[in-house]
């Protein structure tokens, strides 16, 4: 082997190297992308399920049993949230949409397993809710009266996400019969 | 040649990791966008709903809202927010059908939501009470197919079966600890609907453009006969014969303070109206059989619908006609009073009621007395009773047949 030969062989080896780190690199940041994207598509759906199911409630609690026709007749703005008898622990006793105000889950019991074979292997997120009564053409601005609208907000967050997720929508009393 | 390998080799092994590497470059870049159009089209979704929310309301508290658009926006932070325009369009004025387009657009993405609304008929009801009365319970024979309603309580014995959605304001009332009423399409309490008390002077209003109103005359029987209609003014006298099309152009009768009575066949879509307070005025007849021209239990394109609208009772006569089972096909609603039969208590057994339609009624009347012996059930006087909901009824009710005064929700669409 000549001198040229080995620069060749010297180079190609070098080019080979080169071109093994740039794909390990690659691999590592795919797999960070993949498990961080993951993790948003997750918490994603921990916010829409939450949304979903305040909106599955009635209006208000007032309006779980009857129809109301004045907003006197609706919850205070100071006692949107937990109404006697129901528990933060049981939302499944929640009967009405400002019962999420405030509501956080238990990140321990919500945790989710991430490899069935490992069950050490969770995620815990956190979800948040806040509930206000909001004007009706400004739904960005939180009243501090009764109106016919309630917007939620949900913020899920993660040790294992950079960012927080935030979801909100609106949800007013309407009744068709 | 050994070196010449070795180059060709390490070039080899190059281009795969190459390769490879481009491959997971896209695979991250496909899990980024993934998730991007994941997380956009849901926030996406939340606005809109948002957005048909706060303008379903505005229609819920106005029927009359006119067409509009209303924009909104929404921040979840600063920078973080979507704009929602909600359109609201009459699609079909004379049915007063509208249609609520709700469309977000958060981060170059948008989601679209179509809600169409129209006005509730008491059509839509298979049965409908304001008050059940004080001892009428439904019992196992008892199946109701369609959406019931009772302002009253609901008093149930044994297992009737609900096939609709039963939605009462009253309480639930069980005879016994062994009353287990089957709810299959859902059971609601707290929900009030009142019968309007001019549900019954709207159809005159209807009749009155482009329909047939009888006025003075105290006692008209009419029948439907297919594409004609004959009536007359006593029980006795000689009968008028014309074109239905041209007797009621729209479909609409109205007849003002008097006692009638209807039988025959409907062809097409008519809606008889009576109206009044003293003896019998206000009450519909029923002397025979009133059923549609085409069957729509048998063809399901059937357009012949009719609809019973008195301002008192709707009566099955006690005549030699009814004394073996009846048929009625109609949307029956009577503002004050009930659907019953004529001698309930004292006719003798005279077969079943066979009812395709609803009843609508204010008080819930009875058709016929009946005994109970070693699990069999024997009637006495009057009528047993085979009701089957229209479903048609869900969607169309006959011309001008009285409405709950609100709008109800026919399509939701995203």
């Amino acid at each position: 082997m000549n001198t040229g030969q080995m620069l060749l062989t010297i180079g190609a080896i070098f080019l080979l190297s080169t071109v093994i780190l740039n794909v390990n690199r690659g691999l590592l940041t795919t797999n960070t992308t993949m498990i961080t994207n993951r993790y948003g598509i997750m918490a994603t759906s921990l916010a829409t399920s939450m949304i979903e199911r305040a909106i599955s409630k009635a209006f208000d609690e007032k309006t779980d049993t009857a129809e109301v026709t004045s907003l006197n007749q609706l919850t205070l703005p100071q006692n949107l949230g937990l109404d006697p008898g129901e528990n933060r622990n049981d939302p499944n006793l929640f009967d009405d949409f400002d019962d999420f105000n405030c509501y956080r889950t238990i990140p321990q019991r919500d945790s989710l397993i991430l490899d069935q074979n490992d069950p050490s292997k969770r995620i815990y997120f956190n979800t948040y809710c806040q509930v206000d009564y909001v004007d009706q053409n400004n739904p960005d601005l939180i009243k501090n009266q009764r109106t016919w609208h309630k917007r939620i907000k949900v913020l899920v967050t993660s040790e294992a996400m950079e960012d927080t997720i935030r979801m909100s929508t609106v949800y007013s009393y309407w009744r068709f019969k | 040649m050994g070196g010449k390998g070795a180059l060709l080799l390490v070039l080899g092994f190059s281009l795969i990791f190459m390769v490879a590497g481009r491959n997971y470059n896209n695979m991250a870049t496909s899990t980024v966008e993934s998730f991007a159009d994941y997380y956009y089209n849901s926030k996406a979704h939340a606005y809109a709903a948002a957005g048909i929310n706060l303008a379903a309301n505005q229609l819920y508290l106005n029927n009359s809202l006119p067409d509009g658009t209303f924009n909104y926006t929404l921040h979840d932070s600063p920078l973080d927010f979507g704009n929602i325009t909600v359109t609201l369009t009459t699609i079909d004025a004379f049915k007063r059908i509208r249609q609520l387009v709700s469309t977000a657009e958060y981060q170059g993405h948008t989601y679209t939501i179509k809600v169409l609304f129209q006005p509730s008929s008491f059509a839509k009801y298979a049965y409908f009470s304001d008050t059940e009365g004080a001892n009428i319970w439904w019992t196992t024979r008892d199946t109701v197919w369609g959406p019931f309603h009772t302002n009253g309580q609901l008093r149930v014995a044994d297992e009737p079966v609900f096939y609709g959605k039963v939605t009462i304001d009253g309480s639930l009332v069980k005879y016994s600890n062994r009353a287990n009423p089957k709810f299959y399409g859902g059971f609601e309490t707290g929900v009030h609907q009142d019968i309007p008390e001019n549900g019954v002077s709207l159809v005159g209003s209807a009749a009155a453009s482009g329909g047939k109103v009888i006025t003075n005359k105290s006692l008209v029987y009419l029948e439907f006969r297919g594409d004609s209609i004959r009536y007359r003014y006593s029980s006795t006298g000689s009968w008028t014969y014309v074109l239905a099309s041209q007797f009621a152009p729209n479909g609409i009768i109205y007849i003002d303070n008097s006692e009638v009575h209807i039988s025959g066949t409907v062809k097409g879509q008519y809606t008889i109206a009576a109206s009044g307070i003293g003896g019998n005025r206000g009450k519909i007849y029923l002397d025979n059989d009133i059923v549609y021209y085409s069957d729509p239990r048998t063809n399901p394109n059937s357009t012949d619908m009719l609809g019973i609208v008195a301002e008192r009772d709707v009566v099955i006569t006690d005549n030699t006609a009814n004394r073996s089972d009846i048929n009625i096909q109609a949307a029956i609603y009577a503002q004050r009073g009930s659907f019953t039969a004529e001698n309930y208590n004292t006719r003798p057994p005279s077969g079943f009621i066979n009812l395709y339609g609803g009843i609508t009624q204010y008080t819930r009347g009875p058709v016929g007395i009946f005994h109970e012996s070693r699990g069999q059930i024997y009637i006495d006087n009057g009528f047993s009773k085979k009701y089957r909901y229209d479903n048609r009824f869900m969607l169309a009710s006959p011309p001008a047949f009285p409405g709950t005064g609100n709008m109800e929700i026919v399509s939701w669409f995203e």
